[in-house]
């Protein structure tokens, strides 16, 4: 496998709008970050590049971001290309769109905001680009107008339509579970589209708020998986509220069972070897994502070194 | 079925230990409550009578209440007469460690004498938001001491709940879940005969600890008619379980639940989703589905009692809460209530 990083490990300390020294982050009173191994960029700064360098000053071989979040023509699309050649590293690009748009939201916008992102995704060369809904806050698996099934009916009626545009870009579309949808779910929806540009994307904690087994969505996902996020949630089942609760924790020291999920992607997935596996960590953010990196990176490569290359190092 | 009312409902109302209008409460830097829908019971004491006029201010039929409260079993027949009177019935817990190791379970011998042994009791001085208030004894001690007061309150089902902090449950992996299981399954045996003796049944609780799929292997490994289960509609959530998926697992040993309901919010800016209460019929839970698979499977649905159990953030106005949660089961679920 291909360890990899997520940008989204360092977004409260550069994403514009919760950014945690910028004037919304602060006015929505919470608490500021101290001490932190890392200087963020300034705001004007090009934050894609900044990452770039970031992954391979960690030693890692890539990272995962949506161009679109970027740019938005060729042009742009071909400068990060050309930044995340010079830095030899692989690039897992993405793109966003409403699983469970009705017929006429999907003809007048997501159709074309989805093809709109592939071509980004081909212009930056890219070949893998994970898929996330657009509203997980309007449409997921605890909504009921429209039901679930009828979500995944939608799911099912409108992804062959991208497909054909996929192929021809030669960009694999990667459903992720992105915190709204159960692996069973996405993964049903998948088998039976039955595609080899529609694939899966693997996210080691988003089952937990889904109410799903983390171990019993790899299993479904596996055949079909050719990313993964590396997240890890520790559960607190109790508290004096009694509202259960999941903190984020550094890969390795949480409640998923990452090194099950690993031995089953090793063994089903499509392209073990070339799967590509992000460090997605985003711990809150008052603390430093720099050391939690660090230390998932640590806890990857020494409990779970199998799996990785043998050039990569903890150092 | 049958609407009943947990005690638990009013923990941040009535209970000593943790009242939201105690000035600890603020000085562990909670906020203030104001505009309350009911007064709560004077302080300093367990509030056993002012739950019974609850029960009946909401035209309920049983409460479901720890046994601990009662402290000695003149105070559990005092009760056991107060709820003859006015026609309600009464359901008892316990917390207590039923996955202890061997060692630490305690002697499976019942002496009623108690001999030189010192008896459990419940002391409130103890008791947090999530830590019991039993003490003096074995997990063993503890569940038969309740069994005495349960019997001696009129209670028929005595619930054996686990979910406590520093006990073992779904996700702690020192033993492996599998042995925690096997544990349960040795501890509830020595117990089985002793409530038998007394007329008891004993229940196991879906507690935030495990899930019901989990708890359904206790009950398959024991094959006890006198070992029930309470049901919680919504604690699934908080072992990664779907609620509906725990029900279909032990519906046919429900003997009672606590009804209540949450919201899942599986993504949220920190990135972690959460879950939060809510009245009951404005959340994720579904409630209706779940009803509809008790009624078909459980063993007694005309005898099952649905203890209403919401509990709000302290912030919120309870009274208001279950005050329109019992409106919603009253109307939107009417069918299934006797």
């Amino acid at each position: 496998m291909k360890l990899c990083i997520s940008i989204a490990c360092y977004r409260w300390a550069f994403q514009p709008s919760i950014r945690r020294d910028g004037p919304e982050y602060r006015a929505g009173g919470g608490p500021l970050a101290y001490l932190q191994s890392f200087e963020a960029p300034p705001p004007e700064d090009n934050r894609f590049f900044w990452m770039v360098d970031k992954t391979a000053e960690l030693g890692l071989q890539g990272l995962y971001a949506h161009p679109g979040e970027y740019v938005d023509d060729r042009a742009g699309a071909e400068a990060m290309r050309r930044k995340v050649e010079d830095r030899r590293l692989i690039w897992n690009g993405g793109l966003t769109v409403n699983m469970a748009a009705t017929d006429d939201e999907w003809e007048s916008f997501e159709y074309d905001n989805a093809v709109r992102q592939l071509k980004l995704n081909h212009w930056a060369g890219l070949n893998i680009a994970t898929m996330t809904h657009r509203l997980p806050n309007v449409h997921n698996h605890f909504s009921n107008d429209p039901p679930i099934d009828e979500q995944m009916a939608r799911a099912a009626k409108h992804l062959p339509t991208l497909t054909p545009v996929a192929e021809e870009l030669g960009v694999i579309m990667a459903w992720e579970n992105h915190m709204d949808y159960q692996v069973a779910e996405v993964a049903g929806v998948v088998d039976e589209i039955d595609s080899p540009w529609l694939r899966i994307t693997l996210d080691t904690a988003n089952p937990f708020p889904s109410l799903e087994d983390p171990l019993e969505g790899a299993r479904l996902a596996a055949r079909n998986v050719v990313a993964v996020h590396f997240k890890d949630f520790r559960a607190q089942p109790l508290r004096a509220t009694w509202e259960p609760h999941f903190h984020y924790s550094p890969v390795g020291h949480g409640d998923s069972p990452i090194g099950e999920i690993l031995a089953v992607l090793q063994a089903e997935a499509p392209d073990p070897a070339n799967l590509l596996a992000n460090i997605e960590i985003s711990p809150p953010p008052q603390h430093d994502p720099e050391t939690w990196v660090l230390e998932s990176k640590r806890w990857l490569l020494e409990e779970q070194g199998q799996y990785f290359e043998p050039h990569l190092s903890v150092q | 079925m049958k609407l009943g009312l947990s005690h638990e409902t009013y923990r941040w109302v009535a209970f000593p230990w943790m009242r939201s209008d105690d000035p600890e409460f603020v000085g562990e830097m909670q906020s203030p409550i104001y505009l309350r829908g009911i007064d709560p019971p004077p302080p300093g004491k367990l509030p056993i009578d002012w739950m019974v006029d609850r029960v009946t201010a909401h035209g309920l039929s049983s409460l479901a209440m720890d046994c601990g409260w009662f402290a000695d079993v003149e105070r559990a027949h005092a009760f056991r007469d107060r709820m003859a009177d006015r026609r309600l019935s009464y359901l008892a817990s316990v917390s207590v460690d039923l996955a202890a190791a061997p060692d630490d379970w305690g002697s499976g011998t019942y002496d009623p004498s108690w001999g030189s042994r010192r008896v459990p009791t419940f002391d409130m001085a103890r008791a947090t938001a999530v830590r019991t208030g039993w003490t003096g004894g074995a997990p063993f001690d503890i569940a038969v001491r309740a069994m005495e007061l349960a019997r001696a309150a009129g209670a028929g089902v005595l619930s054996l709940v686990h979910g406590h902090p520093g006990r073992s449950d779904h996700y702690t992996k020192d033993p492996p879940i599998e042995e925690q299981i096997d544990r349960i399954i040795g501890n509830v045996t020595t117990l089985l005969p002793i409530a038998e003796d007394m007329g008891l049944t004993l229940a196991t609780e879906n507690h935030m600890d495990y899930r019901c799929s989990e708890l359904a292997l206790v009950h398959e490994g024991l094959g006890a008619s006198t070992l029930r289960h309470v049901f919680d509609f919504a604690d699934s959530m908080a072992v990664n379980e779907d609620p509906l998926d725990g029900v279909r697992h032990v519906a046919r040993y429900t003997i009672a639940t606590h009804l209540r309901d949450m919201r899942a919010q599986p993504i949220t800016q920190v990135a972690t989703g959460a879950f939060y209460h809510t009245p009951i019929g404005l959340g994720s839970v579904p409630i209706r589905a779940m009803l509809d698979i008790l009624q078909a499977e459980a063993p007694d649905p005309d005898g099952l009692c649905h203890y209403v159990e919401v509990v709000p953030r302290p912030d919120y106005d309870t009274e208001h809460w279950l005050t329109a949660s019992l409106n919603w089961l009253r109307t939107e679920c009417a069918a299934y209530w006797s």
